[in-house]
């Protein structure tokens, strides 16, 4: 049903919302934190196709938005053309095939810290990109990636169960 | 997966990237040409949001006081190791150290807090959500406009400048942190009254500093300075606490000064913070 699948995407998208901003960064011992809304983009426009991973896309950057208090279409942009980006790998998919995924979401995470770079720190005339890069924006994307190691099969496993009661509603109906 | 490829052949996905993309860019618009439109939307969400982050935050702090607890503990036991190697009047000295050293702490934020601000009327918040990108030092308090709170307060703890109120809700307020990468503080030399600028910057954070800039080459202003916001700002109290100077030196054109700050403030262990209701008054007054 397709009820089902909006309302669990729902769930997953509240719960890396609540894990990033609430939880994260409260604990004093993770120094840098992974950016879990960009995983769950990333692990289902993977999974499911390039509008499926708009739509997650869509609303992980809603959320991102929202609790950074910033510009609403800023974070919005970059998680939803991820989520495009990543749905054209879609065909490559093989459902436990882990590196590919966690490829995908290394170079995602670089070209996220790249475009936060470039629209908030360029723009204000910091030049010094090298550092950025070492110091923000590669731990970062480790991070994601690690995270994302474990949290893949999770998702994957999330998504096979939501197509299984999809196909078997659909053949119901038939 | 024969029922999905059906779909997405009915209407190419690059095009409803172009829509969301125009839509992005759109907002993106709304928000730079007309500041505010889109603020009663946002107010909305987060009232209903910022509640269940509350839960979510004690969660979290207790997760963070019970691993900080475990921590120091393992800390004192090797602390403990070494100290027994050592000659035990040599320990009791240490012990006698420490304890002077929290005493003296402890006296210094109180006389920091009840003798230099005493004039002001303040509030106690939480801090409720610290920006979790790595990128800014920025957070969120539970108090807003319900409980008086205005854009351009000045924000303390522990006897420092923490920050300052950039955005007030009904329920919250954001603060951007004087170590923020785009904060700049108009700030004086304790002895001498000298002026200079506190700036954050992202790089010199890691280290723990602050950037300390703008200061003729002929001020007074030294290493292990207090440094204190200014008279002159026109959003900062004058004579809060901001930190200590260092490392200051003439820089290449001859003409200025410029060097480090490390700032009196511990913002990594940041909970609780004091806001001063007292907002600075400019124009005639702020001159005299």
């Amino acid at each position: 049903m397709k009820i089902k699948r909006i309302l669990v995407m729902a769930a997953v998208i509240f719960a890396a919302w609540l894990l990033q901003y609430g939880l994260f960064p409260l604990c004093p011992w993770i120094d840098t934190v992974p950016n879990l809304l960009l995983i769950v983009t990333v692990s289902f426009g993977f999974m499911k196709g390039k509008k499926h991973g708009m739509a997650v896309g869509f609303f992980c950057g809603l959320t991102a938005d929202i609790a950074s208090m910033g510009t609403l279409g800023f974070y919005m942009a970059v998680f939803i053309l991820a989520g495009y980006l990543n749905g054209a790998f879609h065909r490559w998919m093989y459902s436990d095939y882990i590196v590919f995924p966690l490829i995908v979401t290394g170079f995602t995470s670089l070209l996220y810290g790249s475009y936060v770079y470039l629209f908030e720190f360029l723009v204000r005339g910091r030049l010094d990109f090298v550092y950025y890069l070492l110091h923000v924006i590669i731990p970062e994307s480790l991070y994601t990636v690690i995270l994302t190691a474990a949290l893949y099969p999770f998702l994957s496993f999330i998504n096979r169960r939501l197509e299984l009661t999809e196909r078997r509603s659909a053949t119901k109906f038939v | 997966m024969k029922h999905n490829k059906k779909k997405t052949s009915s209407f190419p996905a690059r095009y409803v990237l172009f829509i969301l993309m125009l839509l992005c860019v759109s907002l993106l618009a709304v928000d730079y040409f007309k500041p505010g439109l889109l603020k009663p939307v946002t107010d909305a969400v987060h009232s209903v949001l910022l509640p269940m982050q509350k839960g979510l935050n004690h969660l979290g702090t207790g997760f963070a006081d019970t691993a900080y607890d475990y921590q120091s503990l393992e800390e004192a036991r090797e602390e403990n190791k070494a100290l027994r190697e050592e000659v035990a009047s040599l320990r009791e000295q240490v012990n006698n150290y420490q304890q002077g050293q929290i005493e003296l702490e402890e006296l210094r934020q109180l006389f920091e807090l009840s003798g230099q601000y005493t004039d002001y009327e303040m509030t106690g918040a939480r801090v409720i959500q610290k920006d979790a990108g790595n990128w800014y030092h920025s957070f969120v308090i539970d108090k807003g406009a319900d409980d008086g709170l205005q854009v351009d307060m000045n924000v303390i703890a522990g006897g420092g400048l923490v920050g300052i109120i950039t955005e007030v809700g009904p329920n919250y307020a954001r603060v951007r942190s004087i170590i923020d990468d785009d904060s700049n503080v108009s700030a004086m030399s304790l002895n001498s009254g000298d002026t200079c600028i506190v700036s954050g910057d992202l790089e010199l954070y890691e280290e723990g500093r602050l950037r300390l800039g703008y200061i003729d080459k002929d001020d007074n202003v030294w290493d292990d300075d207090k440094i204190v916001t200014s008279n002159i700002s026109d959003k900062y109290l004058p004579n809060i606490l901001i930190g200590y100077a260092q490392d200051i030196q003439v820089d290449s054109n001859n003409v200025t000064k410029s060097g480090y700050l490390i700032p009196a403030v511990d913002f990594d262990h940041l909970q609780t913070v004091l806001v001063i209701k007292t907002l600075k008054v400019t124009g005639e007054e702020g001159q005299s």
